[in-house]
C-alpha cells in the first residue's frame, strides 16, 4: 500500500526555486530518509508533506488521498521539527499527556498510554521533571513521545539528531529505528548525513539544489549512484573523482586521466553510447583502492603517501599520483609513513564512469 | 621541553566541580585532544588555559612560566572559537592583519607577514576579496590565519568542526591536519567527536565528569582502554560490553555471561590478580568478531539477526545473542531474522572490573 505519494512538487521561495519536480512515494510502515546537505530543500519538503508551507506545483496523496488542501491538522501526520518543541513550564508528564487531553479523553486513559510510550522510550524518569532538566537527548524523546501518543501512522521528522553529541547520536539512531518498527510507522526522516541515512533507511532519497537525484535502498546509492554528486556524498571517506578524457590510438581506448591511463578498448561502444563527449570523469571509493610498499602488477600506478588519519579500526590514506590526490581506506596495520613512494591499484570491477557535461553515471566495473 | 604545563587545574562554578583535578602537558609541535560527551568539563578546561576563567586551584604554565595571573592577551595564545569569528564585512587581508594592527606593527612588517602567512594556508588567491563570499573551508583557514599571525606560543581550538554539515567535516578535518603539521605550533583541541580525535590528536585526553580517564596516544586509546567509559567512547560502533561473572568449574576457568560462556583458563591467574570480585564486564570490538553461516569454530556462539545498518562498504550487524543484544562489524549475504554463528579471538577481549569500572586485563 501506498502511504505518501508526491507528484511533481515545486516550490519557490522569494525567487530561488527550493524543489523541483519532487516525485517519490513510500510504501507502508517505510523507513524512508531524505539526505542532502544544507540548502537541499529537505525541511521545505517536510514542511509541505504536512501543510505547513503551500505548494506552487505539484501533488501531495496521503493514503491515496490528495491532500493539497488539507489543513495540517486535518492530514494525520505528526511532525517533530529539528529544535523539539515541547512546554517549557510543564512536566514531561504533561507534556506528553497534553495531546490526549485535547482529545478528551479520560485520565487512567490517559496515564495509561503515557507510561506505555514513556517505558518504550525509556523516559519514565523525567516525567516528574521539567524540560530545562533534560540534556539534548532526552528532550529529544520527550518530544518525540508526544507525538508517539497520538498514534500517527505517519511520521516527518527533521534532522532529529542533528543537535546531539556524536556518541548519543549513534545510539538514538539505532532506537528511532526500533521504534518505527515496534509502531509499525511510516517514517520520513531527513538529515545531512549521509552515515546515518545509509544506517537506517529502508530508502534513501539523495537530494541536492532542490532535486532528488536518485531514490533507491540504501546499497544501492552506495554501489550505483546514478550521479556524481550522489557518488560523491554517499559514502565516507569520499568517492575519489578524477577527470579523465576517452582517446584512440592505433584501435586502442584509454581512458587518459593525466597521470594514469586505463584500457577500454572493449567497453568503447557502452562508453560511446552513453557520453556526450568524450570529456568523463572516473570515480572510485577509497576501500577500492589498494596500496603497497611494491608494485602489484603492471597496472600499478606509483604515488606518494601524503597523510595518514587513523579512525581505529582502519586508516585514512591521502596519496598523490603526480597532480591528483587520491583517499584509499587501508588496514590499520598499513605501516608506510608520510613522504614514502607507495604503489596503487584501483580495482577494476568497482570503477565508475560519468559523464562530464550531464553528470549522470555511465557504467560502473570497468571489467 | 613542555610548552604547556597544566598541573591539579580545578574549577567550582557555585557547588558545581566543573573541572575536579586535570593535570597534562603538551610538547613542543604537539596536537593534544580534550575528547568527553557535553558537561565533562574540556572546554571549561580550554578556557582556563586561556585566562577566560579563573582556575579555583592548580597551575598553568606556558613556556615554564606560570601563568595563571597573566591577563589573556599576554599569555601568548591564538584562540580559534567554535564559529570561527571572522570579520565579515572585511577582506581576508584585512582579517589577517588585524592583530597587527592592534599591536602597532609597521606597515612593511605586516605586509610581509600577511603575505607569509597567506602562503602557508594557502590563501595567496583570495587575499584581496572580501570574507563575506568565502567558503568555509577558506573561514577555516583566515581564522586560523588571524591567529598564528600573532605568532602564539600555544594554539586553542575549541569545537572548531562542530558548526558544520557532516560530510564537510570530513573535508575539513583532513584539512586541518594538514594545517597543523605546516604550522608545528603546540596545540589543544577541544571535541566531543571521537573520530575527529583519532584523526587529529597526537595524544587524547579522554574526560568524564571533570576527570580525565586516559591520556595516551590514539591507537593505543582505541586498542588499550584503561577503562570502561574510555572503551564505550573511542571507537564506532561501540564497543559490545556484556556482563560476566567469572565462574570456576572442574579446573577450568570460564567468563560467564549466562547466554555463553567463554574460557579463560589460560589467563585466569592474571585476571584474579587484579579483580576485586567475580563480578566483571567484557569487551568485544564489533570488528573483531567475525560471523559465518556455518559453523567453523567449534566454540562459536549462536546468533539471531535483528537487523542491519548499512555503511556502504561494510555493514552493522544488530544480532541478539540469547538475550544479548551484540554488533558485529563486516559483510556477510544475511537478511535480518537469519541465524549466524559468532566467533571472536581471545587476544581482542578487554574484561573490566565491575565494581571499580578498570580494565583489568
Amino acid at each position: 500500500m501506498v502511504k505518501l505519494k508526491l507528484v511533481n512538487v515545486s516550490k519557490k521561495i522569494r525567487k530561488e526555486q527550493v524543489l523541483r519536480g519532487i516525485t517519490f512515494e513510500t510504501g507502508d510502515k517505510e523507513l524512508f530518509v531524505v539526505v542532502g546537505p544544507p540548502g537541499a530543500g529537505k525541511t521545505t519538503l517536510l514542511k509541505i508533506i504536512a501543510g505547513l508551507v503551500p505548494l506552487d506545483e505539484g501533488e501531495v496523496y496521503i493514503r491515496d488521498e490528495l491532500v493539497n488542501y488539507k489543513l495540517p491538522a486535518e492530514r494525520g501526520i505528526g511532525m517533530v521539527f529539528e529544535t523539539p518543541a515541547v512546554y517549557p513550564n510543564r512536566t514531561g508528564y504533561e507534556n506528553i499527556a497534553f495531546p490526549l487531553k485535547v482529545k478528551g479523553l479520560g485520565d487512567t486513559e490517559i496515564k495509561k498510554q503515557v507510561y506505555e510510550v514513556a517505558e518504550f522510550l525509556q523516559i519514565t524518569h523525567l516525567l516528574d521533571r521539567k524540560p530545562h532538566t533534560y540534556s539534548g537527548g532526552e528532550l529529544q524523546r520527550v518530544a518525540l513521545a508526544r507525538v508517539l501518543v497520538r498514534s500517527p501512522s505517519i511520521l516527518l521528522l527533521d534532522e532529529p539528531l542533528k543537535n546531539l553529541d556524536a556518541k548519543i547520536r549513534e545510539r538514538m539512531r539505532v532506537e528511532l529505528k526500533r521504534l518505527q518498527r515496534e509502531f509499525g510507522i511510516t517514517m520520513i526522516f531527513t538529515t545531512h548525513d549521509q552515515l546515518e541515512a545509509v544506517a537506517i533507511g529502508d530508502r534513501i532519497a539523495v537530494m541536492n539544489k532542490g532535486v532528488i537525484e536518485q531514490v533507491d535502498v540504501p546499497e544501492k546509492t552506495y554501489n550505483f549512484p546514478k550521479t556524481v554528486f550522489v557518488g560523491r556524498f554517499i559514502g565516507s571517506p569520499s568517492m575519489n573523482l578524477v577527470d579523465c578524457t576517452l582517446r584512440e590510438t592505433n584501435g586502442q581506448w584509454v581512458l587518459d586521466a593525466t597521470e594514469f591511463a586505463i584500457d577500454v578498448t572493449h567497453l568503447k561502444d557502452q562508453i560511446l553510447a552513453k557520453s556526450t563527449g568524450p570529456e568523463l570523469i572516473l570515480g572510485t571509493r577509497p576501500p577500492d583502492i589498494s596500496v603497497a610498499e611494491k608494485p602489484l602488477s603492471e597496472q600499478s600506478i606509483e604515488a606518494v603517501l601524503e597523510l595518514t588519519e587513523a579512525l581505529g579500526s582502519e586508516k585514512i590514506a591521502e596519496l598523490r599520483v603526480g597532480s591528483v590526490i587520491l583517499t584509499a581506506l587501508v588496514p590499520p596495520t598499513f605501516d608506510l609513513s608520510m613522504g614514502e613512494k607507495a604503489y596503487i591499484e584501483l580495482k577494476r570491477e568497482k570503477l565508475y564512469l560519468f559523464d562530464k557535461k550531464t553528470e549522470n553515471l555511465i557504467t560502473c566495473g570497468l571489467t | 621541553m613542555a610548552k604547556l604545563v597544566v598541573r591539579n587545574l580545578r574549577k567550582l562554578f557555585g557547588h558545581f566541580e566543573a573541572v575536579k583535578d586535570v593535570s597534562f602537558e603538551v610538547s613542543e609541535k604537539e596536537t593534544l585532544c580534550l575528547l568527553g560527551p557535553s558537561g565533562c568539563g574540556k572546554t571549561t578546561t580550554l578556557r582556563m588555559i586561556a585566562g577566560l576563567e579563573t582556575p579555583t586551584s592548580g597551575y598553568i604554565y606556558i613556556n615554564d612560566v606560570l601563568v595563571n595571573d597573566v591577563s589573556p592577551q599576554k599569555r601568548g595564545i591564538g584562540l580559534v572559537f567554535q564559529d570561527y569569528a571572522i570579520f565579515p564585512h572585511m577582506s581576508v587581508f584585512d582579517n589577517l592583519a588585524f592583530g597587527l594592527k592592534v599591536r602597532r606593527t609597521p606597515k612593511h612588517e605586516l605586509t610581509v607577514k600577511v603575505d607569509e602567512t597567506a602562503r602557508l594556508l594557502g590563501l595567496s588567491d583570495v587575499l584581496h576579496e572580501s570574507a563575506k563570499g568565502l567558503g568555509l573551508s577558506e573561514i577555516q583557514r583566515v581564522a586560523i590565519g588571524r591567529s598564528i599571525i600573532l605568532d602564539p606560543k600555544i594554539l586553542l581550538l575549541d569545537e572548531p568542526l562542530s558548526n558544520v554539515a557532516a560530510k564537510v567535516r570530513e573535508r575539513m578535518r583532513g584539512e586541518l591536519k594538514r594545517i597543523q603539521r605546516e604550522i608545528g605550533i603546540a596545540t589543544v583541541f577541544v571535541t566531543h567527536d571521537q573520530l575527529e580525535a583519532m584523526v587529529l590528536g597526537d595524544r587524547i585526553a579522554v574526560m568524564k565528569d571533570g576527570l580525565i580517564e586516559q591520556i595516551a596516544e590514539p591507537d593505543e586509546v582505541y586498542a588499550h582502554p584503561h577503562t570502561l567509559f574510555v572503551a564505550d567512547f573511542i571507537g564506532s560502533p561501540s564497543m559490545n560490553l556484556i556482563e560476566c561473572e567469572l565462574l570456576e568449574k572442574e579446573d577450568r576457568v570460564f567468563l560467564d555471561a549466562k547466554d555463553f560462556a567463554i574460557d579463560v583458563t589460560e589467563f585466569a591467574e592474571t585476571i584474579k590478580k587484579k579483580v576485586t570480585g567475580p563480578e566483571l564486564i567484557m569487551g568485544i570490538r564489533p570488528e573483531d568478531l567475525h560471523m559465518s553461516i556455518k559453523k567453523i569454530d567449534p566454540k562459536a556462539i549462536r546468533g539471531e539477526v535483528q537487523f542491519i545498518e548499512s555503511l556502504g562498504s561494510s555493514s552493522i550487524y544488530h544480532l541478539k545473542v540469547g538475550q544479548k543484544p551484540i554488533l558485529v562489524k563486516g559483510l556477510l549475504e544475511v537478511e535480518a531474522g537469519d541465524k549466524v554463528w559468532v566467533t571472536f579471538d581471545l587476544k581482542k577481549l578487554h574484561l573490566f572490573d565491575k565494581k571499580t569500572e578498570v580494565a583489568v586485563w
